[in-house]
């Protein structure tokens, strides 16, 4: 899935100022995108605007050439998958199975091959053998896999994951990093992962930075992951590892090409 | 002494088979520690501490808060022993419901019986221990970013001063910088007043940072009591509590693994991993 913002502009009723205005880049179709940015930095609003929860004041917004205008989003909104913050509001069935289903009966999908569909994403993310258990005795990184299943099982084209690991504890966002690598790997589809951890954008095909308003960094993980001195001042903090290699940059000492390659190499695997 | 448990046990259910503390022992000081608990979920972190301030009740052994019986008795006060020892729980900022910052922060001191005056004095000391500017002090609390609301949350709770105080994973969803801050200001109070504190967290990187003393969950029981160095380099204990390395010993073990790194003592910090390998691993103390 192809997206387009062109000059957006969008503020909030309540507020004084736009959060962004004339914002505007292409994120190619099948590609892993990480969006990075502090906290208010405007990144649930750029989803928001994407899945047509919310609509920009000027500029258009394009998916696959279509504007998204109030005749299209119905459609366009069915090829769209987001995964939220907090795990609990994603939930609206009785069980596990329920909640994959939901979206299933909302794209009216024949039964039989609905079970098909549950049975065979909830295998996917591992999820089997809680179809009939309630969501509410799941840890907070099972529920956000179970919302996985959920988007898979629709087929949408795009996944958006917003913070989804930034409420779990490290068994939970290791299983949710996994999957998005997975999903990268072994489907065709578009993925937009938003966070502010650095962490979590280097699997990306394309990190953005977004600041004040503005996308100050835009490139591949290696070269926007280097760039220190903005992703500070935009809030954002180098992991450790790229900080000390950051540091050693400017040093001389033994083996200093093999160790920094393979500080990198460590890095990335992480 | 200000906690200290001797063989607790709890259950939250009278009939379950599993205990969620276990024969738990271990005692804290009344002032100048600064305690990380450890423990993947589920291992009783939470229950453990709310047991440090009376809101749950040991099923067996003995809890003494400054040197008061926590036992199931009618003539338990509670109240005395929360003025001593404060929680600030989980996602603190959802508890938030007052119109402005200071009133919120103003309802502990109130509610433990200081007046209107007093009250106020108290929540404007610990809000600026807490950095939160004077001015954000007559805003509404729900206008704040995430990071501003967890200050005020926490703030509500030292403005009741209490000796020792306790957070429940206080840099959960925080954003990185929030996360830093947050850390170097429970320092700076700890070093200012001299009062313990006691956090749970899940942050390896945070624990290498600012950990002096670490005591490490697992199924119910306290499996360590101990330094962060000793805990980061025993490998077979890391693996059986489903514990992390931090970041910089991750990859100083990926150098070593690879031939390119040598030291004695497993780097925790990135000052420690740069200084390791600057200097080729030789005398790094
Ligand atoms: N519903 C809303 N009403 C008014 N302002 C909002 C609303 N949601 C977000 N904002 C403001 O818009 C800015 C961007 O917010 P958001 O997109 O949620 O940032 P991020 O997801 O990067 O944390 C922030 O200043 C935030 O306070
Ligand atoms: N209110 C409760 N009622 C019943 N069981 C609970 C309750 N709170 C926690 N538990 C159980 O007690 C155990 C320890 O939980 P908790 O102390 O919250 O762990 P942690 O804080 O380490 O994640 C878990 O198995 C949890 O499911
Ligand atoms: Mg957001
Ligand atoms: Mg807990």
């Amino acid at each position: 899935m192809k997206i387009e913002f062109k000059d957006v502009t969008f503020q909030y009723y309540s507020e004084e100022k736009p959060v962004f205005e004339h914002l505007s880049f292409t994120i190619e179709q099948g590609t892993t995108t990480a969006i990075l940015g502090h906290n208010g930095s405007g990144k649930s609003t750029i989803a928001k605007l994407i899945v047509g929860l919310l609509v920009p004041n000027a500029g258009q917004i394009l998916i696959d050439d279509v504007e998204l205008t109030e005749q299209t989003i119905d459609e366009i909104r069915k090829r769209m998958g987001i995964i939220f913050q907090n795990p609990d509001n994603q939930f609206v069935g009785v069980t596990v199975r329920d909640d994959i289903a939901f979206g299933l009966e909302n794209h009216q999908v024949p039964r039989e091959e609905m079970i098909q569909q549950i049975e065979k994403y909830a295998t996917l993310v591992d999820m089997k053998d809680y179809l009939d258990k309630s969501p509410e005795k799941l840890s907070g990184g099972q529920k956000q896999r179970v919302a996985i299943a959920g988007a898979l099982a629709m087929e949408t084209e795009l996944i958006i994951f917003d913070e989804s690991t930034s409420m779990l504890d490290p068994k939970g966002t290791k299983e949710i990093n996994q999957m998005m690598r997975s999903l990268k790997e072994n489907f065709q589809k578009s993925i937009i992962t938003i966070t502010h951890q650095l962490e979590e954008a280097i699997f990306a095909d394309r990190v953005m930075v977004l600041n004040e308003g503005k996308i100050v960094l835009d490139g591949t993980p290696q070269v926007v992951l280097k760039e220190k001195d903005i992703l500070e001042a935009s809030g954002l903090k180098l992991i450790d590892g790229l900080d000390v290699l950051n540091r050693l940059e400017k040093d001389d000492f033994d083996h200093k090409s093999s160790i920094m390659e393979a500080l990198w190499e460590l890095i990335f695997k992480m | 002494m200000g906690i200290d448990f001797q063989n607790v046990d709890f259950k939250y259910a009278k009939k379950a088979t599993t205990k969620q503390l276990d024969q738990v022992s271990f005692s804290i000081q009344e002032k100048d520690e600064f305690v990380m608990i450890l423990g993947q979920t589920g291992s009783g972190k939470s229950t453990m501490v709310q047991h440090m301030n009376g809101l749950l009740l040991a099923s067996g052994g003995q809890v003494r808060i400054f040197d008061q019986n926590i036992i199931r008795s009618k003539k338990l006060k509670l109240k005395p022993i929360r003025r001593h020892v404060g929680l600030v729980f989980q996602f603190p900022e959802y508890q938030i419901f007052e119109s402005t910052v200071l009133k919120d922060v103003m309802f502990g001191p109130k509610n433990f019986g200081k007046t209107k005056e007093e009250a106020e004095q108290l929540a404007k000391d610990a809000c600026q221990l807490i950095g939160i500017p004077s001015d954000l002090l007559e805003r509404s609390p729900f206008n704040l970013s995430g990071g501003q609301m967890r200050r005020v949350a926490i703030a509500g709770s030292l403005a009741i001063d209490p000796d020792i105080l306790i957070l429940d994973e206080p840099t959960v969803g925080l954003d990185p910088k929030g996360k830093d801050e947050l850390m170097d200001l429970l320092v700076d109070i700890q070093q200012k007043t001299h009062k313990t504190i006691i956090m749970i967290t899940h942050d390896m990187d945070i624990v290498a940072n600012y950990a002096k003393r670490v005591l490490v969950m697992n199924h119910g029981k306290l499996v360590y009591d101990g330094t962060v160095q000793e805990l980061f380099e025993n490998e077979s204990h890391l693996k059986q509590y489903n514990l992390d390395l931090p970041t910089s010993a991750l990859l100083a073990k990926g150098l070593k693994e690879k031939g390119l790194l040598d030291y004695q003592r497993l780097p925790l910090t990135k000052s420690q991993l740069y200084t390791a390998i600057v200097r080729g691993g030789e005398d790094n103390e």
